[in-house]
């Protein structure tokens, strides 16, 4: 028969045994909770990220493409001409614009409907192909060139 | 005070609770392995995306060059600011690259982009050109085929 001390002993070795595995398990559990979290989160901001800088970089690109001439008026600003109406692409505040106009307007920078949310865009013109780069608010950048058929001077 | 918690009986009988706890622990440590798997391949897969992104721009903007200049030296200087005359004449180009396709002939290499000429007609008028990018382990990340016509300039009017 065990003796009183002895049944105390081993009750409080198991309570503490028991109580240790539950707090491990709790802490696993948070910090589970929070490494998924924080994955989650990293991969959705990278998502939204690169979806928005690549979406612009590809919709200004195929707009290059679909236009008659286009022109570079200054870093961020780019002019896309078509018969009877042009298109002005322009950034500002960290948004991408865009406005048309009817031909023989007086083209200005506002007023236009907003695109894409992007840091920096940046369009030069080299020789003939269309740089057009994009940066986002992490800093990540993406660029593509494109060429243009009357060389990128709107003079088609 | 005597714990809540039912300890032991007589005998050497296991606890049920504890064994409760083990298993409960097991299970939990199996699915934080699966689970955990599964965020690191969807956070690779993430970058993985990232990168092909960034390879389809560089390859794209490859071709648009090719397509005006119709030469790969040129379209080297003029997408990686590579000088042209160490390629004068060549017909294939590997270009080491980093994360970002940029050019990198640093440790950070993990990318070889490949840019080489597979036909040429009417008097080199005409080119095919392949764009490939490969891992380090030589395997095609991304592909495209592209071709360029640049014809001679005609003079339409005497300059004199």
């Amino acid at each position: 028969m065990d003796r009183p001390e002895t049944k105390r002993l081993t009750e409080t070795i198991s309570s503490a045994a028991n109580m240790t595995l539950f707090l491990l398990f709790a802490v696993c559990c948070l910090v589970m909770i929070t490494v998924a979290a924080t994955a989650y989160g990293r991969i959705n901001d990278n998502y939204g990220s690169t979806f928005n800088s690549t979406a612009a970089v590809r919709y200004i690109t195929n707009k290059i493409r679909a236009s008659e001439s286009a022109e570079v008026l200054a870093e961020s600003q780019l002019l896309l001409e078509n018969s009877g109406y042009c298109t002005l692409i322009y950034q500002q505040d960290g948004v991408v614009y865009e406005r048309l106009f009817i031909e023989d307007d007086i083209i200005i920078a506002e007023g236009g409907e907003a695109l894409f949310t992007v840091e920096i865009l940046s369009v030069k013109n080299e020789n003939g192909l269309v740089s057009v780069s994009v940066t986002d608010d992490k800093g990540s950048s993406f660029e593509a060139y494109c060429r243009v058929s009357d060389g990128g001077d709107g003079n088609a | 005070m005597r714990s809540p918690i039912k300890v032991a009986s007589k005998g050497g009988r296991l606890n049920l609770f504890l064994l409760e706890m083990i298993i409960v622990l097991l299970f939990f440590s199996v699915a934080s392995a699966v689970i955990l798997k599964a965020f690191v391949a969807a956070d690779r897969m993430s970058a993985e995306n990232i990168r092909l992104e960034r390879m389809s721009f560089c390859a794209q903007s490859a071709a648009e060059i090719f397509s005006d200049t119709g030469d790969i030296a040129e379209t080297a200087e003029i997408l990686f600011e590579i000088d042209s005359e160490r390629f004068e004449g060549a017909t294939r180009i590997d270009i080491p690259l980093d994360e970002k396709c940029n050019y990198s002939y640093l440790k950070d290499v993990s990318l070889f982009m490949t840019m080489k000429v597979t036909e040429s007609e009417y008097e080199g008028k005409f080119k095919a050109m392949n764009i490939s990018f490969k891992d380090d382990e030589g395997n095609v990340l991304y592909e495209i085929n592209t071709a360029a016509y640049v014809p001679e300039r005609t003079v339409l009017f005497d300059e004199e």
